[in-house]
């Protein structure tokens, strides 16, 4: 059969050239390994190229890497049916730490906590509770809703100034962690400015940016808001985007999103690569605090505010420095949670 | 020819003892019955959905008894969806209503349904050539990413547009070597090429771009500005994408192909019977190959669009079509291999899409719930209404040349 023959000529082809790509791979990869403590990072299904939150961390990762000598492990998932295998990989290549970068990955994590219990397993944005809280697990959690107040506070007077007191939410999954940013966010604003609506939206997506400029574009033509805060990661920029075509403003979320569009109030800060690199520099000392959480939060600078608009007026932003005062003295305290169970009411 | 022409010399009252057009009728009521309660109409009271839902049912139970069975109850079921949504409706608040079913919807319908159109079309090419088309789903991935490298480098959409056409024609020329000359296994091959699009585009994104998101300032597909102002049309299809408008001629082009000219005829002689059209002098393989390259660089246009589209950004992520070129395929299945049903199909799940964001406003915390809505509607749909479709008899079959 001449087909056949064909077959095996492109087969080989394609072999040789894979070996020769491999060969190459392999030859660019860092020889020297230095001996030490070896931390891996998981990604979550977006990836570390999503400019912000898994980015972030993989930030985190490598600054542990070049300050603390630690052999970093950073491993790219873009299913949740890489998560296993990945883990695997983790497992096999002998880390001591692995962290999971997302509450994506819980379950995957408790599953291998269970398994491995000589190996030390941190999840960002998931209370220990959440995974099992076993002793060689901790989370590391942040009070994202103290920086969703701040930015809210902003908005409110915004959507005030241009005279209709209602701003929107571009959100991704609903899932907490989005939750508490718009928790914050809703609970402040309101508080600002008397008889600001807040509306909601969830494209269900952290990457596909149709959707969420979907949503912004729904949110302001339809329902009249006047900022759109973003908690839908890469999705999100597309919001972020439509919001400025719009004439109206956007506020960033996770990291400082100031040059994704030209009209972005502020970002509302999770300094994720922090959580990621002092949770290594713990468990490398040996200071890892099992079957317990580190909080990340406005007081120790975990959360925050990014760049600023110069559109902002001063009393604005003292006003908003007057909220980050009161929550880190602890008199004011914004909602975790939308509504639902453990929640107050009116959040 | 001859039934069109029957058809149109009947006088109406016999067209419409004929069960089929009774029954499609109804399922066009029920479907009005829901309408008459939303915006423009807005009907603020239950009386005119419940009644023209009630025609709709009873024209169903007529086509029925008459013997069109799957018609008939397709018509009963929308005329009872149309009453129970024409209620819902007219219960809700106005303001959430006119926030729901406004202009944007249409252009969020037809923004969402522009990839898939693309995408469809071309499928149907190939496969009424009587090659199978798995592959689109890659196809367009490589579309989607040799679009934007275009753009990046070349400056230009267009040299963009141009790109993704060539690279998308190149993945189909090798898949249709696989497919024709070396006769294999039209579903593995496909799969095969979705596989491929994968690696190729995410090895060349870290390779060029160190995986990190393509700077701002690409020049993207641009809009037609046809109307401004914030009249309904204006908001509707007065800022679509150069694609979009593209994408409607594309289907009034690919029916006057595939049905009213010399080649359409061959293309679709080569899907129902190649030996047929091997034995009157076809060229039964370069027909192919020509519908699986054209089906290549369509599905490799749609996947621009979802990159380089207004939406986009220029902004490629890996395997960024997420399902797309398959959901393409059922729109061109469901839409039984014509561009007009394709098309059909494409908007029926760009509407979906577009409502199940909309539907929000009256609560977030279904989003999730909502978000399954496109899948409801197609099993709905394919289910009720379309019933079995047909394929061209020889699609997938190898030809072997005696």
């Amino acid at each position: 059969m001449r087909s056949k023959r064909w077959i095996l000529v492109v087969g080989v082809a394609a072999l040789a050239a894979a070996i020769a790509v491999a060969a190459l791979g392999s030859a660019k990869a860092p020889a020297a390994q230095k001996a030490g403590y070896k931390a891996a990072l998981v990604s979550d299904v977006a990836g570390f190229n999503d400019n912000g939150f898994n980015k972030n961390q993989l930030k985190g990762l490598n600054r542990a890497k070049s300050k603390l000598g630690v052999t970093a492990f950073p491993i790219v998932s873009h299913s949740s049916s890489d998560y296993q295998p990945n883990y695997n990989q983790a497992v096999h290549d002998g880390s001591q730490l692995i962290i999971a970068a997302g509450f994506l990955l819980g379950d995957t994590m408790k599953q291998y906590a269970t398994q491995y219990p000589n190996i030390k397993f941190a999840i960002t944005d998931d209370p220990v509770a959440a995974v099992g809280g076993l002793k060689n697990e901790e989370g590391i959690t942040y009070a994202t809703q103290e920086g969703g107040c701040l930015v809210g506070v902003l908005a409110a007077k915004m959507a005030q100034k241009m005279g209709h007191k209602v701003i929107g939410v571009a959100g991704g999954l609903k899932i907490p962690p989005v939750d508490s940013y718009i928790a914050g966010y809703k609970y402040c604003a309101a508080k600002a400015v008397k008889g600001t609506k807040t509306v909601v939206q969830y494209s269900g997506d952290f990457e596909d940016q149709t959707k969420c400029s979907a949503i912004a574009q729904n949110e302001i033509q339809g329902q009249k808001a006047q900022v759109i805060f973003q908690v839908a990661g890469l999705c999100g920029d597309g919001a972020l985007k439509e919001a400025s075509k719009l004439h109206k403003w956007g506020i960033g979320v996770d990291a400082d999103e100031f040059s994704v569009a030209n009209r972005i109030l502020t970002s509302a800060l999770k300094k994720t690569d922090v959580g990621v690199y002092d949770t290594i520099a713990g468990a490398a000392k040996g200071k890892f605090k099992g079957g317990q959480d580190l909080l990340f939060n406005l007081k120790n600078n975990g959360v925050g505010v990014g760049k600023i608009s110069h559109k902002v007026p001063k009393s604005w932003i003292k006003l908003m420095n007057s909220y980050k005062t009161q929550i880190i003295k602890g008199k004011l305290k914004p909602p975790a949670c939308l509504k639902g169970k453990g929640c107050p009411k009116g959040a | 020819m001859n039934t069109w022409a029957a058809r149109l010399d009947n006088p109406i009252s016999a067209r419409l003892r004929d069960p089929a057009a009774s029954g499609f009728l109804g399922i066009v009521l029920g479907a009005f019955a829901a309408f008459l309660a939303i915006p423009p109409i807005e009907a603020r009271t239950v009386t005119w959905p419940i009644l023209v839902g009630i025609v709709a049912a009873m024209l169903g139970i007529w086509t029925v008894t008459r013997g069109r069975r799957r018609l008939g109850w397709g018509a009963v079921a929308a005329g009872i969806l149309g009453i129970g949504l024409g209620i819902l409706a007219t219960r809700s608040s106005t303001e959430n209503l006119g926030s729901t079913f406004d202009a944007t919807l249409v252009a969020q319908t037809l923004s969402f349904a522009t990839p898939l159109v693309f995408a469809a079309i071309g499928g149907m090419f190939s496969e009424r050539s009587g090659v199978v088309n798995i592959g689109l789903e890659g196809m367009m991935l490589m579309g989607a990413f040799w679009g934007v490298y275009g753009a990046d480098k070349g400056g230009s959409w267009v040299v963009g547009l141009l790109v993704a056409m060539g690279v998308g024609a190149l993945l189909a020329l090798v898949y249709a070597f696989f497919a024709i000359h070396l006769r294999a296994d039209q579903i593995v091959g496909g799969t095969g090429v979705n596989f491929l699009a994968v690696g190729i585009t995410g090895y060349f994104f870290i390779d060029l771009y160190h995986n990190n998101p393509i700077a701002n300032g690409v020049s993207l597909l641009p809009n037609v500005h046809l109307l401004s102002g914030s009249n309904f049309l204006a908001q509707a299809i007065g800022d679509l994408n150069i694609l979009t408008w593209a994408s409607f001629a594309l289907v009034i082009l690919a029916y006057i192909v595939v049905f009213k000219t010399p080649i359409g005829l061959r293309i679709r002689a080569c899907g129902e019977h190649p030996r047929a059209a091997d034995t009157v002098g076809i060229n039964v393989y370069a027909i192919r190959y020509g519908c699986v390259v054209l089906s290549g660089m369509l599905a490799a246009i749609g996947g621009i669009y979802l990159s380089e589209g207004p939406q986009g950004n220029g902004t490629f992520l890996f395997n960024m079509t997420n399902g797309r070129g398959f959901i393409a395929l059922a729109a061109m299945i469901f839409g039984n291999w014509r561009p007009a049903g394709a098309f059909g199909a494409a908007i029926l799940f760009g509407f979906s899409s577009a409502l199940a964001l909309k539907l929000q406003v009256y609560s977030a915390s279904a989003a999730t719930l909502f978000q399954a809505l496109p899948y409801v509607l197609t099993l709905i749909a394919v289910a009720g209404v379309i019933g079995r479709t047909v394929a061209p008899v020889a699609d997938g079959k190898p030809y072997v040349r005696q």
